[in-house]
């Protein structure tokens, strides 16, 4: 326990997606420290902010619930520290309640209840800019008055009010000068509403135009295919010419490297190794940042919950839930998030068939793969003339992986005794113009993990590889390729003959083993293997250009559906063990995607091989 | 010979970080263990005051709870 340093302690509560994160950033800045609550796994986040009289003010953003009567250990976290009954975490002193002004109804409900806790509180009234432009009026004397705290107008996102809710709070704090009653919460935000808001009409006219279309069960589920298929396209369409420079870049350095360096060793680490194997894989930066500029709009804009609710009935006929969606959306970056995501599901039964198609999304470490292999065997080739034949590819990738899941989650719901379903309760957000700050500053982190990631654990695992797939050096005579006699080669050599039927190479066999760490490093330890086992033109030709020229269409459609399956990332099978608490889930779940990993495989290489593709 | 041996400098430093770098993402309650065992080594009364330094900058940082796996271990996404 860490001693006390601070002069205030306070807590930020509220409902999901009242903006309370986004208050929580801006008050504290980048003095923030995340880690777990101890003995379960939720996150804790506290942060830390000086008043303008130097009073250190500690901020703890406690997560995000609906009511105090907790249904999930998220929600019992909330409880027990606004309660005081938290065992390692103390009361606070004051409690900001984040509320959306847009949505009072709800969320007034909820101060309603903070307030029975009896404890010191504020109510900090978010979004007050899309309050006003929906013609909202809210009197906050009237509304302080009748909730007896006082009442604070914020726009976290746009950083307005945050600097008049410090100044409040370095006021100090005062007791709450009314005790409300638990009975008939709903009558009595029905004599606050009346007593302090005025709205001309009770809802958005914007939204429900919007709503009349992206809600239709045909429509709306065909602009949500539209839209989907359109980030897709734009993803090849876009990132060619930044493509095309990080590869000329690659390129000019991997010469510039072989003119000042003497053939050698170093020479080959320098070349062959990392700026072939780690240019490999930045080449798909662009590609990358395009699809998360997609997701980032589609979520600033308040679309991504309407698409939870469109597939609701879908999922639910798959046997999982329309809380799966948020969880399974998450999954596209990366599979942990996702599966950490599913702690918001609160039924075993629903929770556990997420957790276990999660690693079918496919996310974007699979991303280099699929695009070096599209690249390198689909033309790129005009349809209708309007989308590209790559494209339509990827799409199809994609779907593959979701259809998948799917098909997965409808096995399981075929296999459990529990037939009951459960509903689907989802407050869905106004639609908002997406900030362009808060946009470029999600595709700046995507560019740091990446970047970390290039620079950490890919970089690693290729210079080991070059090391496997360098020593030993061949024996005197002999006439293959170096790599032939080395670890590496040997090991691909030995794998080999398991993945034949696949239609699998020994250098893929290779890639496969680091792919193990990360999946993209699967496409540098391609481009180690093939610089190391090739000649000088190799060394300089593009990956793609190479393996287009040495495999058959066959194996690479092969790899594609083996990577729409195979869960081949060790923190994934580890989360699934920390987040299921059991080894019989963890190993089923990963025999499981093997096995459809290689079924998917095979049967695509003998299909291919039928139809010629050999 | 001067270029033979600053490439076998390099070449050996490269390949301790990657191996130890691995074996951090891999298993680092282990690598902390390591890392630990060295640095109380390190830091022996017999050993000079520098060594003593060094091994002492070298213990491993202590990380009482696992945090979210984007934030904190960046082995994800």
């Amino acid at each position: 326990m860490s001693t006390q340093v601070w002069d205030l302690n306070i807590a930020l509560v509220g409902n999901p997606n009242s903006g309370k994160t986004a208050l929580f950033n801006r008050l504290t800045g980048s003095r923030q420290k995340v880690a777990n609550y101890p003995g379960v796994t939720v996150e804790r986040k506290e942060g830390f902010f000086a008043t303008r009289d130097g009073r250190q003010v500690r901020v703890l953003d406690l997560p995000g619930t609906y009511s105090l009567n907790a249904a999930s250990p998220d929600e019992e976290v909330t409880y027990q520290v606004c309660s005081g009954t938290h065992a390692s975490e103390s009361a606070p002193d004051l409690i900001v309640c984040v509320i959306d002004a847009t949505n009072l109804r709800l969320h007034l409900r909820f101060v309603l209840e903070m307030l029975a806790t009896g404890r010191p509180m504020l109510v900090a009234l978010n979004m007050m800019d899309l309050a006003r432009r929906r013609g909202i009026e809210i009197d906050l004397p009237a509304l302080s008055a009748a909730l007896g705290v006082p009442v604070v107008e914020t726009v976290a996102l746009k950083h307005k009010g945050v600097a008049a809710l410090r100044e409040r709070l370095g006021q100090g704090v005062d007791l709450p000068s009314i005790q409300p009653s638990m009975d008939d919460l709903h009558q009595r935000v029905h004599h606050i509403l009346q007593s302090s808001v005025k709205q001309a009409v009770p809802t958005s006219p914007v939204d429900d135009r919007l709503d009349a279309l992206l809600l239709h069960p045909v429509l709306g589920l065909a602009s949500l295919a539209l839209v989907m298929f359109f980030m897709f396209q734009a993803v090849y369409a876009w990132a060619e010419p930044l493509m095309g420079l990080i590869e000329w870049v690659t390129t000019a350095t991997a010469d510039a490297v072989t003119a000042v360096l003497p053939d050698s060793l170093l020479q080959s680490l320098l070349v062959d190794g990392l700026i072939a194997g780690l240019g490999g894989v930045v080449i798909f930066l662009p590609q990358i940042l395009i699809l998360f500029l997609f997701i980032l709009i589609l979520e600033e804009s308040g679309y991504l919950p309407r698409a939870a609710f469109l597939l609701d009935r879908l999922m639910v006929g798959a046997g999982l839930t329309g809380r799966s969606f948020i969880p399974l959306l998450s999954s596209f970056a990366c599979a942990i998030p996702g599966i950490m995501a599913t702690r918001s599901i609160q039924d075993p039964r629903d929770r556990l068939a997420t957790i276990v198609v999660a690693p079918l999304m496919t996310c974007s470490a699979r991303l280099p793969v699929y695009a070096l292999l599209i690249g390198a065997f689909v033309p790129r080739q005009e349809v209708a003339g309007v989308f590209n034949l790559q494209g339509i590819t990827l799409f199809a990738l994609y779907f593959a992986g979701i259809f998948s899941a799917l098909l997965v989650a409808y096995a399981m719901k075929l296999l459990r005794r529990d037939k009951t379903e459960h509903a689907l309760m989802l407050e869905l957000p106004t639609y908002r113009i997406p900030d362009p700050l808060n946009v470029f500053l999600g595709l700046w982190e995507r560019s740091k993990i990446f970047i970390r990631r290039v620079g950490g654990i890919i970089l690693s695992l290729t210079v080991l590889l070059w090391f496997l797939a360098t020593f030993p050096a061949p024996p005197e005579g002999a006439t293959g390729p170096a790599i032939d006699y080395s670890f590496a080669g040997q090991l691909g050599h030995l794998m080999q003959p398991i993945f034949a039927p696949i239609g699998f190479t020994w250098q893929i066999c290779i890639a496969l083993i680091p792919g193990l760490a990360a999946r993209e490093v699967a496409v540098s330890a391609l481009a180690t293997v093939y610089a190391l086992s090739g000649s000088d033109e190799a060394v300089t030709a593009s990956l793609s250009g190479l393996i287009a020229a040495q495999w058959s269409l066959a194996t690479a459609f092969s790899l594609l559906a083996w990577y729409v399956f195979a869960p081949q990332c060790l923190s994934t099978i580890a989360v699934i063990k920390r987040e299921t608490n059991s080894w019989r889930v963890t190993l089923g779940t990963t025999a499981l995607l093997f096995a459809l990993a290689y079924g998917a495989a095979l049967l695509t290489y003998r299909v291919a091989l039928a139809l010629g593709g050999g | 010979m001067v270029f033979a041996a600053i490439q076998s400098g390099v070449l050996s430093v490269v390949l301790f970080w990657a191996l130890w770098f691995v074996l951090g993402r891999a298993a680092p309650m282990l690598r902390a263990r390591w890392q630990q065992t060295l640095a109380l080594w390190l830091m022996h009364e017999r050993q000079p005051r520098w060594l003593a330094k060094l091994g002492f900058r070298m213990l491993p940082r202590v990380q009482q709870h696992c945090g979210d796996a984007c934030a904190d271990c960046g082995t994800c996404a």
